[in-house]
């Protein structure tokens, strides 16, 4: 943590003033805005989770690779931050691909006993998400551990915060983004990861 | 006589205006609504929505998603989805009514919206003050007539009381069908009717301070109404529950149907709810339909869930043995077993089961026991579809030695301490109060459904729309601390089952552990 440098820690605060809203007065538009952290601590969980194709994977296993890595949790019939939120990563996965870089993206649901594997494929197909990007179920209380991990575990699905989680590769520190932010921002914080630890 | 002629003809046009011109604003608010549930051609078309520039589905883009049915908004975690029903949207929203609608921000004024400021807010993003709407809001490429159509439609949202409510009450109905057992009918009306009349015991006193109240805020006072409570006993056979149903409703409108009991089919009780919106509010419906809509929720998907469940657990088997009542609601319920096995390439046959069968059991807990003691050669499992049950998983315990080993329940509830201490609390107020059901499991069901109800009652606006009550039990449900054996009750948009996970409890281990003590307390 120490050793991330002043020129990355300039940069969060610029995010994070890019975040705040350009609004005057006491409007606030009914979102808070975008914040953006480094957080070295967490420790994806040992547990088994399932795929969209109904098979088990064994975490860290598939996390734990060289790619940079984009995780958010989700529900399947979630009215509001989900949707937005899935549709500005796979729009952030266009602009990547446009760009030659390829990042892998996991999404845990927080609704596993509603969200079967079926449920999480429809959703994906939604959006036309295709490759590279991995929706998780799997058993309530494993997942529960992995919201925990991830400090995201908010007592009830409605009250899940808005969070993406991001990650340069597996030894480097994890950033987090909390708020709405838009694929621009989120493209901006990816071409900033950390490399190092 | 020339004159009465063309008199006929003006006033029969004026007539035939009148109904076109009523047809007109029908189509008209008909065209809004599609726009509004993301279904209208305008959506559609090529990134005709767009969130912070990329093109999302039709099915995201309905203002619905987030506005939600009753157009007062909603909450998700640090975002407020404002609400955008007429009444609210083309009236300047002030700090004053901040305070009188709770979920909106008090410092957010703005001046009331037109259908030009709608169109700019829409298409690109701007409040009628020329502040920027919020991230998650998308963008589209709406036409002013779209938008006209849109705005006809807001107009209709939460507009008015619902019938079941005036200024002084709060009308509900429990439906029990002619299936239920006249004690357990018992426990579900003497559960719910304490409740009411302590509930309307303390809402005296707040029914006073409305009418002395002399702060801005005493409209909090006016939320608080007279319970009251009908029981519609459906008879005859379920062809005519619907017809009963909407005699009842006719002659008494309610505001909701609360808990409710049966354990055949619940079709028609849920087709009046959304034929008629009217909230269903966690029946203990052993056979509710498979389809999700809006109005009715429920403790579990039921028979269907418990069947698909162990079918999966039993892959390899290709035929069970199945018991039912002799009775129309038994033969009903082996329709929909039988049905629901066959999905899974299970069939269900009849025959004397053999040693190595395997006989699936939806049946009161004596009934069990009589027809196992008949049996020549004892089966492999008897699976109990504990949904049949009146009694919950701790409560019953077979006497037989070898029907104890051999079964096992299927059931979404939870048992083993963890269970037992969530019924902790239902049995405390019961006590107190004096109330020894025979069926726990429908006294805290019928508990929760009320103390659900009643807490969402307190949170939502005078308007008491039927739309946001269902929306706040949404967020509510999960929220409650937990008094039934269900292990977790969660719904949500497009939601309506809170508990889906079934489980698999071989007796045995039960009673084990009862011998230990660490098994269901009793009392």
């Amino acid at each position: 943590m120490a050793r991330i440098h002043a020129g990355w820690l300039a940069f969060f605060f610029t995010v994070v003033s890019l975040g705040a809203w350009a609004n005057e007065g006491r409007h606030t538009n009914g979102a808070e805005k975008m914040s953006v952290g480094v957080q070295a601590r967490y420790r994806i969980p040992a547990v088994t989770v399932v795929d969209t194709r109904g098979r088990p994977v064994r975490l860290p296993g598939p996390m734990e690779s060289d790619t940079p890595l984009l995780v958010n949790f989700i529900y399947t019939t979630c009215s509001t931050i989900c949707s937005a939120q899935t549709a500005t990563l796979a729009e952030l996965q266009r602009q990547l691909a446009e760009r030659g870089s390829r990042a892998r993206f996991v999404s845990f649901t927080i609704d596993p006993d509603n969200d079967t594997p079926q449920r999480l494929a429809a959703f994906a197909r939604r959006f036309s998400i295709e490759r590279d990007w991995d929706f998780y179920s799997g058993d309530f209380n494993e997942l529960l551990r992995v919201q925990q991990a991830f400090d995201v575990y908010r007592g009830s699905k409605a009250s899940h915060p808005p969070v993406v989680l991001l990650r340069h590769s597996r030894h480097a520190p994890w950033v987090r983004v909390e708020g709405f932010a838009t694929p621009a921002e989120l493209l901006d914080v990816y071409q900033r990861l950390p490399a190092l630890r | 006589m020339r004159g009465l002629f063309a008199a006929v003809v003006i006033v029969v046009s004026a007539l035939s205006a009148r109904a076109q011109s009523a047809a007109d604003d029908a189509a008209l608010i008909a065209r809004g609504e599609s726009i509004y549930f993301g279904a209208h051609a305008s959506l559609s078309r090529s990134g005709s929505a767009r969130l912070q520039g990329a093109p999302i589905p039709a099915a995201v883009a309905g203002c619905v998603a987030c506005h939600r049915r009753s157009g007062l908004g909603s909450a998700e975690s640090s975002l407020l989805v404002p609400p955008v029903a007429g009444f609210l949207l083309f009236n300047p929203l002030l700090p004053q009514t901040g305070r009188r609608l709770p979920w909106l921000s008090a410092d957010r004024a703005r001046p009331a919206y037109d259908e030009t400021t709608l169109l700019r807010a829409l298409n690109d993003g701007v409040a009628p003050d020329g502040v920027p709407l919020a991230t998650p809001m998308p963008r589209y490429a709406f036409e002013p007539q779209e938008v006209a159509a849109l705005a006809a439609y807001l107009r209709t949202l939460s507009a008015g009381s619902p019938p079941g409510v005036d200024g002084e009450e709060v009308v509900f109905a429990t439906v029990t069908t002619p299936d239920v057992p006249a004690t357990q009918v018992d426990d579900l009306l003497n559960t719910l009717r304490e409740f009411f009349r302590e509930k309307n015991a303390g809402t005296r006193h707040e029914a006073g301070r409305r009418s002395q109240s002399v702060r801005t805020d005493s409209t909090m006072y006016s939320r608080f109404r007279r319970w009251r409570l009908e029981h519609w006993a459906l008879e005859g056979e379920p062809e005519s529950w619907g017809e009963q149903l909407d005699a009842r409703y006719r002659k008494s409108p309610v505001f909701a149907l609360l808990s409710g009991l049966s354990y055949d089919d619940w079709k028609p009780v849920h087709a009046f709810c959304e034929r008629n919106r009217v909230p269903c509010l966690l029946p203990n419906a052993w056979m509710p339909p498979a389809r999700e809509d809006f109005y009715s929720i429920y403790f579990s998907p039921g028979l269907v869930a418990e069947v698909s469940v162990l079918a999966r657990s039993l892959a390899g088997l290709r035929e069970v043995l199945l018991w039912t009542e002799s009775t129309a609601t038994g033969a009903r319920q082996r329709i929909a077993i039988t049905a629901a096995f066959d999905a899974h390439d299970i069939r269900v046959v009849e025959r004397r089961p053999r040693a190595d069968d395997v006989v699936i059991a939806a049946l009161p807990s004596s009934q069990i026991e009589s027809r196992y003691r008949t049996l020549a050669h004892p089966p492999r499992r008897v699976y109990v579809l504990a949904g049949a049950l009146g009694e919950l998983p701790g409560d019953w315990i077979p006497q037989d030695e070898g029907l104890r080993r051999r079964s096992v329940l299927v059931t979404p509830l939870g048992q083993g301490a963890i269970a037992e201490r969530q019924l902790a609390r239902t049995r405390m107020w019961l006590t107190r109060r004096k109330l020894q059901p025979g069926s726990e499991k429908i006294a805290s069901n019928a508990l929760l459904s009320a103390v659900l109800t009643a807490e969402t009652l307190t949170h939502i606006d005078e308007r008491f729309s039927r739309e946001y009550c269902i929306e706040k039990i949404e967020h509510n449900l999960e929220n409650l601390p937990p008094i039934t054996g269900y292990p977790r009750l969660s719904i949500g948009p497009s939601q309506r089952f809170g508990a889906r996970a079934v489980h698999l409890w071989p007796m045995e281990a039960r009673s084990d552990a009862l011998a230990d003590g660490s098994g269901p307390m009793r009392r």
